[in-house]
């Protein structure tokens, strides 16, 4: 779990996604884009099951926190979903 | 039952309050390519289902919660979420739309929310999949909205559930008392909430994880990426995404539209720049913005009060420019920390900020006259936040004088006299946001039309800043849909009103027809949103994500039906033309914008506009009534 801005993401063997919690305005385009891809279906809040549903999960209701999941695979689709500078990568 | 390929669920989900039971009832195709989706089914089934003549507040009224055809998917823009019921501010047909529910309520599996009677005591319903619970609300009733809210949302953590509750205001069935969700986003205008109090429901708790499948995924993503194109070269959008709707607070004040005495002299508009303006929001109040689901704007935002008397105070705000409006103008605070306040009071007690502004400088006029008594005010028509925020508390908890104007315009007037029936300015039992002698587009004729009573956004279109030039609103025509060949009708020199060279009633009718199609498909009203998308675009959007094959005539004729229906329950009501009532202040009295004097517009004007509006729907222009032929065109004619 990841807080403040400009957080380096460890993701395993990389770390390339960065977040500017800052900039995230709650709008999911996210954890919908990455539902889509991975689940065929948009469905943004299926977290229950562990590494079910989407492969991060930004804290909606306080904004406190985006998590990201042991078995996101570090493509970069939430981060071209994202249309306000939160996510957001760096070449390592 | 099955679930649909697309993004429809097909379902709804009904729950009977007074005997604590629930089940699920299919939408058919039919219903889905006639009326798209949620805005839309809700309007067959509120004359279906609330029968007529009923008290708003009784167990017989019925609350519809319908999610846009799009909502829960990747569309940009289109959370938009419809509740209905029988308004008990006006007695017509009660409408109110949030970013904020449908696509939780979609990704749990149902299209549209239901609910019918009465619980016997307070209860909060939960909504998770196809667990369905009437819960107890007995430790929250008498809370505000946001100690409700954090508690339900502390209860059900670490899930993120959407959170829908009233406060004290609806508790107490005060008529302009509002629904608030997740603490920011409004089911604002027309006592929506009152109808959950009278219902002794607190709140509504969704969560969702069946999720939602697209028709044709890849075509969808094409159209996606054209839409997302549309958004990156719009060169609003960060201005928007900054500062939201305070993008048209100067606009407005130029322009007259804020009224600081009720209805009679507009803002300065240097004043309310320097003190309102983008400027002081961005040093004073604003934190950080807020989007509802999908959207590319984030129009909402937290709020923190950085200085003052109000300093370390962290509110939301729906719309601080509707805030600003009602709350600087009218109530006249002293700075944007005040209207945050104010805001942060209407939020938490859950009351429509457009109401209480109008309220409050109306109550001022009264206590002027000699028609309250300044003991029976206690304060509350003193200008600025401490008279505002005494007058919020007085109608939210009906303390006093409170317990008359919180029933509303109507009751007010019949209370209070016909000395102060001209002072009052509403249409239908709702006052209005803008006003028509500063600007006569379709928004300030579209109150007197609107089925909702007098609120502007179902008529939103270009015309909300004047002075468009006729090029300019000829190919506006284009885009609501009206042929080539019959803009000359629409967009000509001599055309009747004062907004300029366009038949404003003529225009009227197909901007509600495409708004309506565009609210049942979820999508926003807000300019930098309605205008990513056409008629066309639309239509390719329902076909690839809800799999719905229809013409770009069949998607506006399902607007053009959804107007039409909400009209019938008001008719069947006895609301029609012919009890229509112009604001006195209006048609009789100029007003004071700087050193000009706007003339008030004449009765007859109005009058003209609204034949040709109901001309153009090919309806009675003399009832405002639906032809038999044109309710069988639209395949009405059963309801």
């Amino acid at each position: 779990m990841y807080t403040g801005s400009g957080t380096v993401i460890p993701l395993p063997g990389t770390q390339k996604i960065r977040v500017d919690l800052d900039k995230c305005v709650g709008c999911l385009r996210c954890e919908l884009s990455c539902s889509a891809a991975y689940t065929r279906t948009y469905n943004p809040l299926q977290h229950a099951d562990g590494n079910d549903g989407p492969r991060l999960r930004v804290n909606r209701t306080h904004r406190t926190h985006i998590e990201f999941k042991s078995n996101c695979p570090d493509c970069d689709i939430c981060v071209r979903a994202c249309l306000f500078g939160a996510l957001y990568h760096q070449a390592v | 039952m099955a679930k649909k390929s697309g993004c429809h669920t097909g379902r709804a989900l009904e729950v009977d309050l007074s005997r604590g039971a629930w089940s699920v009832r299919e939408i058919d195709d039919e219903t889905r390519h006639l009326f798209l989706g949620g805005a839309g089914f809700n309007a067959p089934l509120a004359l279906k289902m609330i029968p007529p003549g009923i008290d708003p507040l009784s167990p017989e009224n019925v609350i519809l919660i319908g999610a846009g055809a799009l909502t829960g998917t990747e569309a940009m823009g289109t959370p938009k979420t419809e509740i209905v019921s029988k308004s008990p501010l006006t007695g017509t047909i009660g409408t109110a739309l949030t970013g904020h529910v449908g696509a939780p309520l979609k990704w749990a599996g149902y299209d549209q929310l239901i609910i019918t009677g009465r619980a016997s005591s307070p209860c909060y319903l939960r909504i998770f999949d196809n667990e369905i619970e009437i819960c107890d609300a007995g430790d929250l009733w008498g809370e505000d909205i946001y100690a409700t809210t954090e508690t339900l949302w502390q209860r059900y953590s670490p899930l993120e559930t959407t959170v829908a509750a009233i406060g004290q205001a609806g508790e107490n069935l005060v008529r302009f008392s509002l629904i608030l969700i997740n603490k920011c986003s409004t089911w604002g205008r027309g006592g929506q909430a009152a109808v959950w109090g009278s219902k002794n429901l607190k709140a509504i708790v969704v969560h969702g994880t069946q999720g939602l499948k697209i028709a044709d995924q890849r075509a969808f993503k094409r159209l996606l990426k054209t839409t997302t194109d549309k958004v990156m070269s719009d060169r609003s959008r960060d201005l928007w995404s900054e500062v939201g709707t305070m993008v048209t607070w100067e606009i407005y004040a130029r322009m007259g539209n804020l009224h600081v005495d009720n209805w009679d002299t507009a803002i300065d508009p240097k004043y309310a720049v320097e003190r309102f303006g983008i400027e002081a929001y961005r040093a004073q109040t604003r934190k950080r913005s807020i989007a509802c689901y999908s959207c590319p704007i984030a129009c909402k935002a937290e709020l923190e009060v950085k200085e003052g008397r109000f300093a370390g105070l962290n509110t939301n705000t729906s719309c601080n420019m509707v805030a600003c409006m009602f709350y600087a103008a009218a109530a006249q605070a002293e700075g944007l920390p005040e209207v945050a306040k104010l805001n942060d009071l209407a939020n938490r007690f859950g009351l429509d900020n457009i109401s209480v502004g109008n309220l409050a400088v109306y109550v001022r006029e009264l206590h002027a006259k000699g028609i309250i008594p300044s003991g029976d005010l206690n304060g509350a028509a003193q200008p600025g936040v401490d008279g505002a925020a005494r007058l919020i508390e007085m109608v939210a908890l009906r303390q006093g004088i409170g317990d008359v104007l919180a029933n509303g315009w109507h009751a007010i007037e019949a209370h209070f006299g016909d000395a102060a029936k001209d002072l009052a300015v509403h249409i239908r039992g709702m006052d209005p946001p803008f006003e028509p002698r500063t600007n006569l587009g379709t928004e300030n004729l579209g109150i007197f039309t609107c089925p909702r009573g007098g609120h502007a956004t179902a008529a939103l279109s270009m015309t909300v800043v004047p002075g468009r030039k006729p090029e300019q609103l000829a190919k506006y025509c284009g885009l609501v849909g009206i042929p080539p060949e019959r803009v000359g009708e629409f967009v000509y020199e001599g055309a009747p009103g004062s907004y300029g060279a366009v038949n404003v009633g003529r225009l009227l009718k197909h901007v509600e027809d495409v708004n309506a199609a565009y609210t049942a498909c979820g999508i926003c009203s807000r300019p930098p949103i309605n205008r990513l998308y056409t008629i066309e675009e639309v239509r390719d959007y329902l076909a690839a994500a809800a799999g719905l094959e229809l013409s770009s005539e069949d998607v506006k004729r399902a607007g053009e039906r959804i107007i039409t229906a909400l009209t019938l329950f008001n008719l069947r009501e006895g609301i029609d033309r012919s009890t229509l009532r112009f604001p006195h202040k209006w048609i009789a009295k100029t007003l004071k914008h700087g050193d000009l004097e706007v003339p008030p517009v004449d009765e007859a004007l109005f009058n003209t506009l609204l034949d040709d509006y109901y001309a153009e729907r090919g309806w009675n222009v003399a009832e405002g009534r639906p032809t038999p032929e044109k309710l069988a065109e639209l395949q009405l004619a059963a309801l």
